[in-house]
């Protein structure tokens, strides 16, 4: 009840409601446009918002969260182009839709569902963010070392095209983690001699680096060519019809939640999940699949945003990011000395509901301007990448060098964003890195604080494996390392 | 005549990352016998665990790039890319002694023209009015610093 009347103060708060709208209509633009991203706007926040209350900070960052999930879908509509990775699958059905002159009504079904995935992620993050924190203060260090360890596979089998390039771009991010001042006894490590590195690497500029600079060169080296926008013609639909699917939606954002609660999988496999399901349950679309069906754009869209509600929870409970976006709203409890974890909820359960009612509030600017704002959007999605790409790169530099003020710290972004561009040209996803440079430090003071108290027991294994959660943990790291191995996927390949 | 297949970049890579490993284990081992302390505290102990991840994969790495034949890279932008990147390296090197709003502006017109804005009054209006926007909003407004 007291975390109720909490998210309701923060919902009537003149000042954190405009600071939801600021976030939300920066969100609108940044999902919309094929270029940016989320992640992007969201990194550039962290170092904007430095210097705020913690509470301001996440308002905004919730605000462009919500609506940039999406308003990927707007360009997926309009212009066959996923402004978000989430949005791949609107396209399939979205675009069908917009060539044949229901636009509108695929920016209506986008909207309406989105705000229904959205809402539920949020009502499941606060019914279920308490008993999962319960069962978190029974963890152990290696317990904690575990479930991170099991992020970064999960992470790295869904997001990469091959296992092994998801996991090694982990085990680069957590070698980049370890350099600096080790936290236990205090010795730096892996710092070459170079003061600057001795404080470790900062995330805002590695994120800036890897999701902001990297995606303006690939934008470059792919093409400079911009799309061509679909006109959105006003036809109303009736309220009966937009809301018949809205049964099924809640499937599919239970589906959502689930894949945004799985550490690293994230939006793009929830909605593509979600599709397959509505193809296995419609049996009678409006259209087949794949040529316009309003039953897809419902699926993606309620699952991809019912992810951000889902994606929270490890995020606060167990301080093990959801996706790349939690990954970097984790970095902004850090900057502002909030740790977290089992302890979150009770400690610092202002900002619980802070972003319970960020989200709630942001869903509703969603409603509000996708409906005012989306249709006259098509004129902002024609920015020419050949203007748009060069502003980003300024950002970038703004962005990484307002955390610190060092110019140390620009530099790490420009390393950072020809590393991730390197890494993505070669089909390695940078958010199993994302994640490992977020959790390394406390995966390797988990994993010594384990061992030393495992060293004092007569057995020494069974003091570090022995409880039931962690044989549980232990057993979904080998699961997932060994589902996802050559030798099994080849014989799911080729029976 | 012997055909002569070409290595596909990914054999390369495994290479880059077994070396990676190999010395970040000799990293890890060496500071360690240093640091004369035991294993179970030694801050080089997760650097070896990587380690001896990654020196698996990076086999694997190099198993797959020999079972794939080389191919050339699809629709790619070499030159503009390249362009880019050296263009904003020497941006955020000139900001130093040139200023932020200064060393924008040159940044972006020489960029927009490069890569294909033709309209001059679109370029050099963008270039003067978003860093002096930039400036007011961040510097003035937001009172974060600007490099």
């Amino acid at each position: 009840m007291a975390d109720l009347m909490g998210i309701l103060t923060f919902a009537l708060d003149i000042r954190f409601v405009l600071l939801v709208f600021v976030g939300s209509v920066a969100g609108l633009f940044v999902g919309a446009i094929p270029g940016l991203s989320v992640s992007m706007a969201t990194a550039l926040l962290v170092s904007i918002t430095y210097s705020w209350q913690t509470s301001d900070a996440l308002a905004t960052i919730m605000g462009v969260y919500v609506v940039g999930v999406f308003s990927g879908a707007l360009s997926a509509i309009l212009i066959n182009i996923p402004g978000a990775p989430s949005s791949v699958v609107t396209t399939l059905d979205g675009f069908p839709m917009a060539k044949r002159g229901q636009a509108y009504a695929a920016l209506s079904y986008a909207i309406v569902y989105s705000f229904v995935g959205t809402i539920f992620g949020f009502i499941a993050l606060f019914l279920v963010a308490k008993p999962i924190s319960s069962l978190a203060l029974r963890f152990t260090p290696m317990d904690y070392f575990l479930l991170a360890l099991f992020g970064l596979t999960t992470v790295g089998s869904l997001t990469s095209k091959q296992f092994s390039k998801g996991l090694i771009s982990a085990a680069l991010g957590l070698l980049f983690s370890m350099i600096g001042i080790d936290s236990v006894m205090g010795t730096a490590r892996m710092t070459f001699g170079i003061r600057n590195l001795q404080a470790g690497i900062n995330i805002v500029p590695a994120l800036v680096g890897l999701f902001g600079f990297s995606e303006v060169l690939m934008s470059i080296s792919s093409s400079l060519e911009d799309g061509e926008v679909s006109k959105v013609s006003k036809t109303p639909i009736r309220l009966k019809e937009l809301l018949r699917h809205f049964p099924l939606s809640l499937w599919y954002a239970t589906i959502g939640v689930f894949v945004g609660a799985l550490p690293g999988a994230g939006g793009p496999v929830a909605a593509f999940l979600a599709y397959s399901q509505a193809k296995r349950v419609v049996k009678n679309p409006s259209v087949p699949f794949g040529e316009g069906a309003v039953e897809g754009i419902v699926a993606s869209e309620t699952a991809n945003n019912a992810c951000i509600g889902g994606a929270m929870i490890p995020m606060l409970t167990l301080a093990i990011p959801g996706d790349a976006v939690t990954a970097i709203i984790l970095s902004v409890f850090y900057v502002h000395g909030l740790r977290p974890g089992p302890m979150f909820i009770q400690t610092s359960g202002d900002m619980f509901q802070a972003i319970v009612a960020g989200g709630f509030v942001g869903s509703f600017f969603l409603l509000l301007l996708g409906y005012l704002a989306a249709p006259r959007i098509s004129k902002v999605l024609t920015i020419p990448k050949r203007v748009l790409l060069p502003l980003v790169t300024v950002l970038c530099v703004i962005g990484s060098f307002a955390a610190n003020n060092r110019i140390f710290d620009v530099i790490l972004m420009l390393f950072f964003g020809l590393l991730g561009f390197a890494m993505r040209r070669r089909s390695y996803s940078v958010a199993p890195m994302t994640l490992a440079i977020v959790l390394g430090g406390m995966m390797d003071s988990n994993f010594r604080r384990a061992v030393s108290l495992a060293s004092s027991e007569d057995h020494v294994l069974f003091a570090l494996f022995g409880r039931p959660i962690t044989i549980i943990l232990l057993l979904l790291v080998l699961g997932t390392l060994v589902s996802n191995s050559s030798v099994f996927t080849r014989k799911r390949n080729h029976p | 005549m012997a055909t002569h297949q070409k290595r596909s970049t990914t054999f390369f890579e495994g290479i880059g990352f077994l070396l990676l490993a190999c010395g970040l284990c000799v990293y890890a081992l060496v500071h360690h016998m240093q640091a004369d302390i035991e294993w179970k505290q030694s801050p080089y102990l997760f650097p070896l665990l990587i380690a001896l991840f990654l020196l698996p994969l990076s086999l694997s790495i190099m198993r797959q790039g020999l079972e794939e034949s080389a191919h050339k890279d699809e629709e790619f932008q070499g030159k503009p890319t390249l362009v880019m990147i050296l263009a904003t390296t020497l941006y955020i090197a000139s900001m130093g002694f040139l200023g932020f709003v200064a060393s924008t502006f040159l940044f972006l017109l020489c960029i927009i023209r490069y890569l294909g804005e033709k309209r001059w009054a679109v370029s050099i209006g963008l270039s003067l009015v978003f860093p002096v926007v930039l400036y007011v909003l961040f510097a003035m407004l937001l009172h974060v610093m600007l490099p």
